[in-house]
C-alpha cells in the first residue's frame, strides 16, 4: 500500500514537490530557532565565569549585571576608591577587577579597568582573554593606552599603535570632546562571542587624566572629580568590582558581609544567578519567537492538507478504480493517511538536512554576521520530539481528507460522475 | 451448471428517493454464461451492478454471488468477495495512470488472495504477462505508463486486469462504448475467448442494442424491472 502511495504521489510530484518544500521550509524554521534559543541561552550563561561577586553601588542586580558584564545602561550610583580598597582586603578575595564605565567612542562602549581584567577575566568554559595583537596596559609607559575588543577595533578600523580619541559621555555625537588626550590602542584582543568584543579598555589612570583634565559646565558630572589634582587614587569612583574568591563558598557568607558594609552602600551579587534570573525576563522574547515558528510549521501542514484535500476531486476516478478491484474504503483511508507521512517525512528530512548543510557550511558565515555561534551538534531529545510531533500533527490532520475519501468512496462506488 | 448470480425480489432506492429505481423479481446467471444486459441511460444499469458487485446493498430481497447472500457479509467480507471473485471492467479510465500496464494487471491481486492462489503456480508478473500478450499487448506497451497507451490498448489492460486469477464474475459496464466498431468486435471476442477459456460468467452491460447479436442471451432491464418507469425520478 505504501508504495502504491508513492506512486501515486510520484505522478503528482510537481505539487507534491511544492508541500515537500513548505514543510521542509517550516521544519527548517522550526529547528533553527530552537537552535538559536539553545545556543543563544548557552552563550549569554557564558559571557562571565569564574567570576564569584560582581560589588556596585547599592542597586538591582539586573542593573549591575547588564552594565558590569554587558555594558549596556549606565548605572547612576557608583562606589567609592575607599570602599574598592575596603573589598580588597576581604577575606579569601585573590584577585579584583575595578570597573569604570560612562564614556564612549563612536558608540561603543569604553571600560576603565586594569591589568588585572586580562589577566583574571574568565568566559565560556573559564576561557581567559587573549591578545590577538600587541599586549596590555602596562606594555606602554603611559597611562593613555587602550585595548579594543575585537568587534570594535574592526569598526574603528584601528589597530595597534594608532591613535584613539576618548569622548566623555555614552552618545555617538558627545558636547565634550578629550582632543587632548589621544590614546593609542596598545593590545586587540582575540574574538570570544561575549560583549568584551565591543568593549574599548583604558586603564584606571587614563579616564582620571582625561576627566580631571576637564571640567565640565553643567552638574550632571559631580561623580568625576579631578582625580589628577589629589595625586593618590587614579579615579575617585567606580561602577562596579568584579571579585574571585578563593572558594567559590564562601561566596554567600561575603555577599551578606558586602551587602551590610556600613561605610557606603553595596550591594553584591553572584553573576550566574543573576545571569539566569535576568534569562528568565527574557522568556518572553523566546517564547514569541517558537511561537512564531510554530504557527509556520502549522502553516506549512494546512499546506499540505488543501493539497490533499484539492486533489481528492481529480482523484475520485483513482478511488473507484481501487474499490473495483477489492479495496475496502479502509485502505482508501489509508492510502490517504500514507501519502500525508510520505510527504511529511520528506519534508522533515529535507528540513532537518538543510539545517545540518547550514550549519556545516554556514556557522562561519552566521558567527560573522549575526554574531550567533552555533555547532553542527546532534540532534537533541527535544528536536527530536519537535520532529516528531510534526509528523504526528501532519498524520493526524491527514485523517480529515482520508475520511472525506472515504466517504467518497462509500458514496460514489463504482460509478462516479466525472 | 452451477449458479454464479442469483437475486430474488430485489429493490433498491437511493436513499432519499421517493420511489424504489429497482424492483427485480428474479434474476439468475449460471456459472459461464454470457449474458448482455440492455437498458437505456439512467435505467439503473449501473446501479444493479454495483448491488452485484457488493458496493451497495439493496433494502429488501437477496444478491447472491456464488451462493453467498452479499445481505450477511459485512463490508470487509464484500470486498473480500469482490476482490476474489468479481473482475470489473468500466466504460473508460480503467486504470490507475501512474502505474505501468502490467502493474495495473498484477494489482488486481494484492487485494483477492484467492485469485493469486489461482495462478496455479504462476508468478503474478509472468500470469500478468501471458494474458497481456494473448490480448495484443507488446512487452514494451506492458511497461509504458497506463496513460501513455490508446484507449483500446487500455480497455485491454482492463480486461486482462478483470480475467487475471480466473475470478467468477466479469462485470463490463459499457466496456466498448469508448471505442470504435472494428476495436469494439475485436475485444468483445478476446473477452469471450478468454472467459470461455476460464470459465467465467461475463455479464456485460450496453445501452448499444447492436452488440445482442454477439451474446447468446440477451437481457432487457425494462423488462426485468418491475418498477413503473414514469415513478422515476
Amino acid at each position: 500500500m505504501f508504495k502504491l502511495a508513492l506512486a501515486s504521489l510520484w505522478s503528482r510530484r510537481g505539487s507534491v514537490w511544492l508541500t515537500v518544500l513548505a514543510i521542509a521550509v517550516s521544519t527548517l524554521l522550526l529547528l533553527g530557532v530552537e537552535r538559536i534559543r539553545v545556543q543563544t541561552q548557552e552563550n549569554f550563561a557564558t559571557t562571565i565565569s569564574g567570576t564569584d561577586l560582581i560589588v556596585g553601588a547599592r542597586t538591582g542586580s539586573t542593573e549591575l549585571l547588564l552594565s558590569s558584564v554587558f555594558h549596556i545602561g549606565n548605572l547612576s550610583n557608583t562606589l567609592s576608591w575607599d570602599s574598592y580598597q575596603y573589598l580588597q582586603q576581604l577575606p579569601s578575595v585573590t584577585w579584583h577587577i575595578p570597573m569604570a564605565m560612562g564614556d564612549s567612542v563612536q558608540g561603543l562602549p569604553v571600560i576603565a579597568t586594569s591589568d588585572a581584567l586580562f589577566e583574571h577575566f574568565k568566559y565560556g568554559a573559564k576561557q581567559s582573554l587573549e591578545f590577538a595583537n600587541g599586549a596590555n596596559f602596562s606594555s606602554r609607559a603611559t597611562p593613555t593606552v587602550a585595548v579594543l575588543g575585537a568587534d570594535a577595533a574592526a569598526e574603528l578600523q584601528l589597530k595597534v599603535d594608532d591613535p584613539l580619541t576618548i569622548a566623555h559621555g555614552t552618545g555617538d555625537i558627545s558636547f565634550s570632546q578629550h582632543d587632548s588626550h589621544p590614546f593609542t590602542v596598545s593590545g586587540v584582543l582575540a574574538r570570544t562571542g561575549t560583549p568584551i568584543d565591543r568593549g574599548v579598555f583604558i586603564p584606571l589612570a587614563g579616564q582620571g587624566l582625561v576627566h580631571g583634565d576637564y571640567l565640565p559646565s553643567d552638574s550632571n558630572h559631580d561623580d568625576h572629580d579631578h582625580a589628577s589634582e589629589h595625586a593618590e587614587p587614579p579615579v575617585y569612583t567606580l561602577s562596579a568590582v568584579l571579585l574571585g574568591l578563593e572558594n567559590r563558598a564562601f561566596a554567600l557568607r561575603l555577599q551578606r558581609v558586602i551587602n551590610t558594609y556600613d561605610d557606603e552602600a553595596l550591594s553584591a551579587i553572584m553573576p550566574g544567578l543573576a545571569l539566569q534570573n535576568f534569562w528568565r525576563t527574557l522568556n518572553l522574547f523566546e517564547r514569541a519567537l517558537m511561537t512564531i515558528s510554530v504557527l509556520v510549521v502549522i502553516t506549512g501542514l494546512l499546506g499540505m492538507l488543501t493539497t490533499l484535500l484539492a486533489s481528492l476531486r481529480e482523484r475520485r476516478r483513482e478511488m473507484a478504480v481501487l474499490r473495483s478491484i477489492g479495496a475496502g474504503p479502509l485502505t482508501i483511508l489509508g492510502l490517504l493517511v500514507c501519502e500525508a507521512a510520505a510527504v511529511t517525512l520528506a519534508g522533515v528530512t529535507l528540513g532537518t538536512a538543510t539545517l545540518y548543510a547550514v550549519l556545516l557550511f554556514g556557522a562561519d558565515v552566521l558567527q560573522d554576521t549575526l554574531g550567533i555561534h552555533v555547532t553542527a551538534s546532534l540532534l537533541t531529545l527535544r528536536e527530536v520530539y519537535l520532529l516528531a510531533a510534526i509528523v504526528g500533527a501532519a498524520i493526524l490532520l491527514s485523517f480529515y481528507p482520508a475520511w472525506r475519501a472515504y466517504r467518497n468512496a462509500l458514496a460514489d462506488g463504482l460509478t462516479v460522475k466525472v | 451448471m452451477s449458479t454464479c448470480v442469483e437475486l430474488k425480489h430485489l429493490t433498491f432506492s437511493w436513499p432519499g428517493a421517493q420511489s424504489p429505481l429497482l424492483s427485480i423479481p428474479h434474476l439468475k446467471l449460471t456459472r459461464g454464461e454470457r449474458v448482455l444486459l440492455r437498458g437505456a441511460s439512467g435505467s439503473g444499469k449501473s446501479t444493479l451492478l454495483s448491488l452485484i458487485a457488493g458496493i451497495h446493498t439493496s433494502q429488501a430481497g437477496q444478491v447472491q454471488v456464488l451462493s453467498h447472500d452479499l445481505a450477511t457479509l459485512n463490508q470487509h467480507q464484500r470486498d473480500r468477495l469482490r476482490a476474489n471473485e468479481i473482475g470489473y471492467i468500466f466504460q473508460q479510465f480503467n486504470l490507475l495512470p501512474y502505474l505501468s500496464a502490467l502493474t495495473n494487471v498484477t494489482l488486481a491481486c494484492q487485494f483477492a488472495p484467492a485469485r493469486r492462489q489461482r495462478l496455479a503456480g504462476q508468478s503474478l508478473v509472468a500470469a500478468a504477462t501471458t494474458l497481456l500478450d494473448r490480448l495484443g499487448l507488446s512487452r514494451s506497451q506492458q511497461q509504458q505508463p497506463a496513460h501513455q497507451l490508446s484507449v483500446g490498448q487500455q480497455q485491454r489492460v482492463a480486461a486482462a486486469r478483470a480475467l487475471l486469477g480466473s475470478p467468477a464474475l466479469i462485470i463490463a459496464d459499457e466496456p466498448t462504448s469508448a471505442l470504435d466498431q472494428a476495436h469494439r468486435d475485436d475485444f468483445i471476442q478476446l473477452l469471450f475467448e478468454a472467459c470461455e477459456e476460464q470459465q467465467t460468467t461475463l455479464l456485460f452491460v450496453t445501452h448499444d442494442a447492436t452488440l445482442a447479436p454477439h451474446f447468446p442471451r440477451t437481457l432487457e432491464l425494462q423488462e426485468l424491472n418491475q418498477v413503473e418507469p414514469n415513478n422515476n425520478v
